[in-house]
């Protein structure tokens, strides 16, 4: 039984008790605990249930690293599925919950799968639920992710709030152990800008713990005074601050956590580091690995390392008595610290055929039973350790001895932290001595330079002798800083003792015992998680899975929340044990970022709520806003859809601003739509090119309507342009068109025609714009007064500067309604006040705001084409009948020689026409998109072929029927005839008259008034 | 739209919305051509900024945009006379030139974390070494594109579209308020 000891724990504060709840029960622990910790001093054996088999599972290691104990943390909004025990901080009124079990931790009914274990082997998910057909989504899917769920996500908005944080660096040092604080110092000395990033709440990494010596004084000492004169050098120091991913470039990503729950410190939950370094010290440390042996994930088997950290860190102690089996001296330590607590060793199970090195003859001067060349034959308990068996390490795990223990330390040995080295592309190398992978500092990531971006220091670099670490971070921060130039000042680097001179290698233990049986192999788990055992790798490799990341994924060994952080390399050199390769000729699976698993949250960052996206306002929203408007998104802008008055419908609405702007006369904010300046004595030979028609001949003081078209000949934007000036036109886009049409006429300048002299600015911004449309249009503006606008001196198609009112305008006299209209420009500042002056003058003309419904069923009264109705990227000037506006006399232009192309050029293709419902039909409208069909003729299954489909469709109040237009085959060549246009109700279709597609004043009486 | 003087202190650092009183004029030329840099020194009285600064002149502030851009800030009521000179100027030189004044708001973070503040939404480095007072970057602030600068420590100006300023105060605001990184500051 776990307990918490009388003294000891080095980050406690025994003084303030903390109160937490877990599933349900209270419980107390101490200020500085993790909920692992907490929990372990409280008795908690079982903390979790495997993903597959739902056996019951405790703590095995004391970080990140921690694969067992996930648990749901916090309540309501604020649940936080799968969070890991060991590294949540304990705070007062902590809410935790298990998972994965049903009905309670204790008894859970998942558990039976346990039973049919051998039925479940690898794979069984492709090879069982193979029929009947449709079995796969309607039964077994649901069933097994009922079953085999992790935690369940929070229901309700997270109410936290997240941000992220640019940061700038020579170095980011990730890890604050002696390795990274002893590379951090030096390069801080030299003058880099230095960042050190630590995951953990406190400084120090092992060295603190394992009764390290650094210059002759308590590690802690050493650490203290290094973080203080790192702060003093200006180095950025930051906490509990994980390191989650390297990318390319030296940008790494790393989460910092600000609030667990209890302190909110400003509301904010999480930081996410976005970091641009010139360089990384990986010194991120290694983790230990487990022994793979029959019954090693029964509650109470754990890593050696983590009982040495409970114990330290927090006084607790895992058991009573505790066994510990190990290939390598290390965990020797854990021996002498539980022996120096008091606690009972019984035995330490050596697979080495002798332990003879320095530590196992300190803990046999304790008097502590060693017993060489032997392995864990059996693990007895169910629900928590309750002995071992012992056997021979060569053997197939005969009993030789049975010993009686309440938990079980293991070690095979440890794993440098290669995570962020290898994210970027750093290579690893196998290292014989150590029996791990390390980095290869002949392969290392690389900067945009070429040259080394990333250099491991200490255990990260596959150092693990703790008296060598700093020397080694000292050579990876010097070459750091040479290879950016800056020379290293000399810094004299700690001498680190562990009080012991030599450590004998560690021997390779794979499987224990070597020779381990058939059902021993069925019950010796590799990966905790997902529930991988050696009988699992062994199937794989026989069904031919060779390559390490096809039986990763057959397995699904080191795919769970853990990523595989303790078993990927057991379970690597078990498979290339299975293949008859050496373990490099097997290599590792691909590391990816996320180092541990991230909130969502932080991802987002500040990007919630009002700050989700941007929305583009233009000077006249505010108006818009406060006079009913209904919003419709337009790219980035809200541009008010119709303005509801009173309780009436959007339908009505629209009908009524399209019947009063007719009838008197309306005003439309059109500010988003683009506006371009072209300057220069050969702007009007680029307009020449991007436009279709000729522009360079446009009279000063008039406007132009052009189409542009891509150099596949499809169009793409259309608009008004103004000659300005001799050298200057102002080009008019369509909302969506503003930025993009601005991008292309400068990468036609800056890219193919660099020598003609012409400039383009994006005036979109500068102004707002005005227009007002109707029979009643020059009424309300002459009221205002300032300018000439009659029809004599200033007809359709010109433009004018001059004044209305107060305002400086321009004023543009185009029609996109069919109305008399004039559109005003002015400064955007003066816009809502134009607007305001405006809405006032007409109200004796009956006037009134219009939104972009209105505004589409206006100009689909006059068949003018919309781009991205009419358009689709596919569709060409000529099929929407506009060859008037394309130059026949034109040398050249963007899309010329593609129109050329004979299939663009065919009379069958797909031409806009008009579509005309029967009057007696007169709400019925039809669907935007709805395709048209020929009824006469069915293709082989019995289909209609398609000929059309409809590109725009209204309710015209004008002409109080339905209006549309489409595009179909051979449009014009079919006026006058019927077809039929599919519908919404299955076998109901439309029959449609197809008509030219102006309905209202072809001859342009009204805009010509 | 917010009040234009609408501040949040928090911590010392200040967030305004600066009012409109500036003007703002796009210089589009050959940079990089001598005769028309110079051309442009002669008449501004001093040299023309680099890549990442601006500069004070007795014309106004030059802002480096781009090989072939400017912009020129001036006091609005000095907006008139200073567009007249350029044209003035374009027909010496090679040279188009837009008033666009309207087109952008200005907002000022001052306070010692203006830094921590910026670099919540901007990917800049802005250390002092890298940034201080005559820096200018064209970059983006979270989600849409801002200019920033610094005509004296620790405030910063941002610009950003007209469109977007209301974004670009919330965020600014929020940013203020928040944790604070304590990076810079």
């Amino acid at each position: 039984m776990s307990k918490r000891l009388s003294e000891g724990g080095r980050l406690i504060d025994r003084e303030r008790t903390l109160r937490f709840a877990f599933d349900g029960k209270p419980y107390s622990g101490f200020y500085g605990d993790t909920l692992a910790s907490a929990l372990m001093a409280n008795g908690q054996k079982i903390i979790g249930r495997s993903f597959k088999f739902h056996r019951p599972r405790g703590l095995v290691a004391s970080g990140p690293e921690e694969p067992n104990a996930l648990v749901s943390l916090g309540e309501g909004p604020r649940r936080e599925p799968n969070q890991v025990a060991t590294t949540a901080e304990l705070f007062e009124g902590l809410v935790a919950e298990s998972q994965n079990c049903w009905p309670s931790l204790d008894f859970d009914v998942g558990a039976l799968s346990d039973r049919f274990s051998r039925f479940l082997p690898a794979g069984f998910y492709y090879k069982t639920f193979i029929s009947p057909k449709n079995g796969w989504y309607r039964l077994f899917e649901p069933a097994i992710r009922r079953m085999a769920g992790l935690g369940k996500p929070p229901e309700l908005p997270d109410p936290d709030c997240y941000e992220h944080f640019y940061a700038h660096a020579d170095i980011l040092v990730v890890g604050g152990g002696i390795a990274g604080l002893t590379a951090a110092r030096i390069a801080a000395a030299s003058g880099a800008r230095v960042l050190v990033v630590e995951q953990r709440p406190n400084w120090g990494g092992r060295s603190v713990v394992d009764n390290v010596r650094v210059d002759g004084a308590a590690a802690s000492e050493w650490v203290r005074s290094a973080v203080e004169e790192l702060e003093g050098f200006g180095a950025a120091m930051r906490l509990k601050t994980t390191a989650l991913g390297a990318y390319s470039h030296g940008y790494v990503l790393a989460c910092e956590r600000l609030s667990d729950g209890s302190n909110r410190k400003g509301g904010l939950r999480q930081r996410l580091w976005r970091i641009r370094a010139r360089k990384i010290i990986v010194a991120a440390g290694a983790i230990e690995r487990p022994l793979v042996c029959p019954g090693n994930d029964i509650p109470g088997v754990m890593l050696a390392s983590a009982i040495r950290d409970y114990l330290t860190d927090y006084g607790v102690a895992a058991g009573r008595e505790i066994v510990i089996a190990t290939n390598n001296d290390d965990s020797y330590r854990t021996a002498l610290a539980l022996s120096d607590a008091g606690i009972e060793v019984p035995a330490i199970i050596d697979t080495r055929p002798s332990a003879s090195g320095e530590l196992p003859g300190l803990a046999r001067e304790r008097g502590l039973r060693v017993i060489e060349s032997s392995g864990v034959a059996k693990i007895f308990g169910k629900r928590q350790v309750r002995g071992v068996a012992a056997c021979s390490m060569g053997g197939s795990g005969e009993i030789s001895e049975k010993i009686n223990c309440d938990a079980i330390a293991l070690s095979g040995g440890w794993s440098p932290t290669v995570h962020l080295w290898s994210h970027s592309g750093g290579k690893l190398r196998w290292d014989d001595h150590w029996v791990a992978f390390k980095p290869d500092p002949d392969f290392p990531p690389l900067g945009d330079d070429g040259i080394a971006v990333a250099y491991a220091a200490g255990a990260a670099n596959g150092e693990l002798l703790c008296r060598n670490i700093a020397a080694d971070a000292e050579m990876a921060s010097k070459r750091a800083l040479a290879d950016m130039g800056i020379d290293a000042v000399p810094v004299e680097s700690p001498a680190v003792e562990s009080g012991v001179e030599n450590e004998a290698p560690i021997e390779p233990a794979w499987l224990v015992p070597n020779n381990m049986s058939c059902a021993d192999r069925a019950r010796s788990w590799i990966d905790y998680q997902n529930d991988v055992k050696v009988s699992d790798i062994d199937l794989a490799a026989l069904e031919g899975y060779e390559s390490v990341e096809h039986a990763k994924r057959y397995t699904t060994l080191g795919m769970a929340t853990d990523q595989g952080k303790l078993s990927n390399v057991n379970g690597l050199a078990i498979l290339a044990s299975d293949l008859g390769t050496a373990i490099p000729d097997v290599g590792t699976t691909t590391f990816r970022p996320p180092y541990i698993p991230v909130a969502f949250g932080a991802i987002v960052g500040e990007a919630a709520g009002n700050l989700f996206k941007p929305v583009r306002k233009t000077p006249i929203h505010s108006w818009h806003d406060d006079n009913g408007a209904i919003w419709e998104p337009v790219g980035d802008w809200r541009r008010p859809f119709c303005y509801l008055r009173f309780d009436e419908t959007e339908r009505n609405a629209v009908n009524r601003e399209v019947l009063g702007t007719r009838q008197g006369v309306g005003l439309l904010d059109a500010s988003t739509l683009g506006k371009i300046l072209v300057s220069g004595p050969d702007a009007g030979r680029l307009l020449d090119m991007v436009y279709t028609g000729v522009m360079s001949s446009l009279p000063l003081g008039k406007c132009k309507y052009g189409l542009m078209c891509n150099e596949n000949g499809f169009l793409m934007d259309d608009g008004v342009v103004a000659r300005i000036d001799e050298q200057t036109f102002l080009c008019h886009t369509t909302t969506g068109g503003a930025d993009r049409i601005h991008a292309w006429m400068e990468e036609w300048l800056q890219t193919e025609w660099w020598e003609w002299r012409a400039h383009v600015h994006n005036l979109t911004e500068q102004y707002a714009q005005i227009c007002v449309a109707g029979p009643k249009a020059r009424e309300l503006l002459e009221k205002v007064g300032g300018m000439d606008l009659s029809k004599a001196s200033f007809p359709f198609m010109g433009w004018r500067d001059g004044r209305i009112g107060e305002f400086n305008v321009r004023v543009f006299r185009i029609s996109f309604s069919g109305e008399l209209s004039f559109e005003l420009a002015v400064r955007a500042r003066e816009g809502l006040a134009l607007w305001e002056t405006l809405m006032d003058a007409g109200k004796e003309f009956g006037a009134l705001p219009y939104g972009t419904e209105c505004l589409h069923v206006m100009r689909a009264e006059k068949g003018f084409i919309m781009i991205g109705d009419e358009t689709d990227g596919t569709v060409t000037p000529q099929d929407l009948g506009l060859h008037w506006a394309i130059s026949k006399k034109k040398f050249d232009f963007i899309g010329k020689r593609a129109l050329e192309r004979s299939y663009l050029n065919g009379s069958n293709r797909w031409r806009l026409v008009g579509l005309e419902l029967p009057r007696f039909k007169s709400k019925e409208q039809l669907e935007d998109g709805a395709y048209l069909y020929e009824t006469s003729a069915v293709n082989e299954h019995g289909h209609a072929k398609m000929i059309g489909r409809v590109t725009s469709t209204y309710y015209s109040p004008t002409l109080e029927r339905p209006i549309a237009m489409a595009l179909v085959e051979s449009g014009p060549d079919r006026f006058g005839e019927f077809i039929t246009i599919n519908s919404k109700d299955e076998g109901k279709a439309i029959v449609a008259k197809i008509v030219e597609p102006v309905f209202l004043d072809s001859e342009g009486k009204r805009q010509n008034a | 739209m917010p009040d234009s003087e609408a501040a949040v202190e928090i911590r010392g650092e200040i967030v305004v919305r600066l009012p409109e009183d500036y003007g703002m004029v796009s210089l589009r030329c050959a940079l990089d051509t001598v005769e028309i840099e110079g051309a442009l020194s002669r008449w501004a009285g001093t040299g023309m900024p680099g890549n990442g600064r601006f500069a004070r002149t007795n014309k106004g502030s030059f802002a480096w945009m781009a090989p072939d851009e400017l912009l020129l800030m001036v006091p609005l009521s000095e907006l008139e006379p200073t567009l007249e000179a350029v044209r003035d100027l374009g027909k010496s030189i090679p040279l188009s030139a837009a008033d666009v004044s309207d087109m952008r708001v200005l907002f000022e973070v001052s306070g010692t974390g203006s830094r921590d503040v910026v670099a919540k939404g901007a990917p800049l480095d802005l250390c002092s070494a890298e940034f201080g007072p005559g820096s200018f970057r064209r970059t983006r602030l979270a989600q849409v594109s801002v200019m920033v600068w610094m005509e004296k420590e620790p405030a910063i100006r941002l610009a950003c579209r007209r469109s977007e300023a209301d974004y670009v105060e919330e965020f600014l605001k929020f940013a203020a308020t928040r944790g604070n990184p304590g990076f810079y500051s």
